[in-house]
């Protein structure tokens, strides 16, 4: 029998099961978003080197920490797939958290001498 | 219903049912979660704002080291990635592949307490920076050290998981158990996200 006559009559290599399947689209998934994660991480760490004015430098930190804290949330945390109400009850606590370090920043900013210290 | 959908309400067979469909000790973590939210806001504004007031001459930039804090970030992040393949693994019936993953994710968050002991006993013995120094120690030791007393906690809950398993005693198959424990895993991460941007890189801007 010639090497494409046997090629011919070879079975075709069998598919993977659907979990397993399901496993590794899963795995490729996380590991996308822990490599995204990563490549954050080190360019928050290169742009807090580079020589530009103050808030050049702060926005893009902002950004890439905000993008950092989504991506766990909504992927990693499965806030994603999961029920409305855990996203409301998470986000609802954010915000108070959130509104909470805002107030408290602008009003010690614009009163400073109003804060007990020593 | 995506399938990733399906997998995760599929497997709380062993919880009873609730009205509002989720199951009793997740939705109990969300709300500890979004509480634990408000108690790491108030920790770092304090922080933030003793910052700017602060009138010593004392620079913190001179004791962060931010090389081994973004490595203990990286560590912090991979132990989440680890920790989602573990939670999949679990909703697969993988028991052993869930172990593994576990055990792994505890293995980084021991590497992660371990910089952070050695990030304090530096700025203690070098520096001579305690919790009653000055304004930053204070409000720098609270904050970070809450975190890693969560991280601590973690740890502990994870490991006694991986231990019990491997003693025979729990078999996994409570699946919403190792979620519950994902959840807090990855709002720790989340946690240390904020404080190593606020606290860390802002030092530098």
């Amino acid at each position: 029998m010639s090497t494409t006559t046997a090629r011919e009559h070879a079975e075709p290599a069998a598919e993977p099961p659907a979990d397993l399947r399901e496993d590794n689209k899963m795995f490729l998934i996380a590991f996308d978003i822990a490599l995204f994660l990563a490549s954050v991480t080190l360019a928050e760490w290169i742009i807090v080197t580079l020589p530009w004015v103050a808030w050049l430098v702060a926005i893009p930190l902002i950004v890439l920490s905000v993008l950092k804290f989504v991506g766990v949330v909504v992927w990693f945390m499965h806030l994603r797939w999961d029920h409305k109400l855990c996203s409301f009850i998470f986000v609802g606590g954010l915000v108070l958290a959130l509104g909470t370090c805002i107030a408290l920043m602008l009003l010690f900013r614009s009163f400073p001498h109003h804060i007990p210290v020593g | 219903m995506s399938s990733a959908a399906a997998t995760l309400t599929a497997d709380h067979g062993h919880e009873a049912p609730t009205n509002t469909g989720i199951p009793n000790k997740k939705l109990a973590m969300w709300a500890f979660l979004a509480s634990d939210c408000m108690f790491f806001g108030t920790l770092i504004s304090t922080h933030l704002i003793y910052r700017q007031i602060d009138q010593s001459d004392f620079d913190p930039k001179s004791v962060l080291a931010l090389n081994i804090t973004s490595i203990s970030t990286f560590v912090l992040l991979v132990s989440s990635w680890l920790m989602f393949l573990a939670v999949n693994a679990v909703h697969n019936g993988k028991k052993w592949v869930a172990v593994r993953y576990l055990s792994c994710v505890v293995f980084f968050g021991l590497i992660f307490l371990g910089f952070q002991v050695y990030e304090f006993s530096h700025f203690v013995h070098e520096y001579h920076l305690t919790l009653s120094s000055d304004l930053f120690g204070s409000t720098f030791y609270v904050m970070t050290g809450t975190h890693g007393a969560h991280v601590a906690i973690g740890v502990f809950w994870l490991s006694s998981i991986v231990i019990y398993t491997l003693l025979g005693k729990s078999d996994l198959n409570n699946a919403i158990d190792i979620e519950v424990a994902g959840l807090y895993w990855h709002f720790v991460d989340i946690v240390w996200i904020v404080i190593f941007t606020a606290v860390y890189l802002f030092e530098y801007v």
